[in-house]
């Protein structure tokens, strides 16, 4: 009985072996999805007056405004306020930051208003004061 | 004949192991690494990721843009602006409608330069709800 010579087979496989395992990178990357608002028509922006909407400044305060209140709440007060409003309507919630804020704060403020139940989260930038 | 047929079996026994459990091995080790290869650029930067407990498992075939502290962008290895980031990024879409992007964002980045890089992928034809913030999850 002939043999077949399988060791360029065995050498090919353990060429092809190493060339994956080198190039092999485990990505495993998780994240929250990140909006920007799309240029909404002047009528939009009125309704969105009277709704609940967060502000984050350069200091890294975070301040609401709900109707004509604007209080200074914190990262802390973010939850109460906003689960209060998700629960009597669900809307999106638009979280403007100020430019030189940290990305740091918005994540923070994003993952409260997610765990607050709100969904369709957006990021707009307004110009500092 | 006798005495030369043991000594025929004796060398053969010392001569071949039977490396087929290896192969196999090595088989399954290729399709394992075949598998699981990701051919993804990364941005070649280390940033500190912000925490969330809210951070879901992202798609392994992505593209990856990294925002560090002091607000430079890298992608693929090197220092890009926010002007050429909208035709590299496009030219990926272009060739891969589903891939989503993930902006790996420094704690010190500012929101400012993170909110423009989303508007220049969604300039880039990315579809909004495919625009991911990278984040280290926190478990409660």
């Amino acid at each position: 009985m002939t043999e077949i010579n399988i060791s360029p087979l065995i050498d090919m496989v353990f060429i092809l072996l190493i060339f994956f395992i080198v190039t092999t990178v485990f990505v495993e990357e998780k994240g929250m999805a990140a909006n920007t608002p799309d240029p909404a028509p002047a009528e939009d922006q009125d309704e969105e007056k009277i709704r609940l909407s967060l502000t984050i400044k350069k200091n890294g305060e975070v301040f609401s405004k709900l109707g004509k209140t604007e209080k200074n709440i914190g990262v802390g007060g973010v939850r109460a306020i906003v689960q209060q409003e998700m629960q009597r309507e669900q809307y999106p919630i638009m979280i403007n930051v100020e430019k030189e804020s940290l990305i740091a704060t918005y994540v923070m403020v994003h993952d409260t208003c997610l765990i607050a139940g709100a969904e369709g989260i957006t990021m707009k930038v307004i110009q500092s004061e | 004949m006798g005495k030369n047929k043991k000594a025929m079996s004796a060398s053969d026994d010392v001569e071949e192991i039977n490396i087929s459990p290896l192969i196999d091995m090595v088989f399954i080790l290729l399709i394992f690494f075949i598998v699981t290869t990701v051919f993804v650029e990364e941005p070649g930067i280390d940033v500190v990721k912000p925490f969330a407990y809210n951070a879901e498992d992202l798609a392994k075939n992505c593209i990856m843009i990294a925002v560090t502290e002091s607000d430079n962008i890298f992608y693929g290895g090197e220092e890009v602006g926010l002007g050429g980031i909208r035709v590299k990024v496009r030219r990926m879409i272009r060739e891969n409608e589903s891939y989503p992007v993930i902006i790996q964002a420094d704690i010190g980045a500012t929101n400012g330069t993170v909110a423009r890089l989303i508007d220049e992928c969604k300039l880039a034809e990315v579809p909004p709800g495919n625009i991911h913030l990278s984040l280290e999850r926190l478990n409660n």
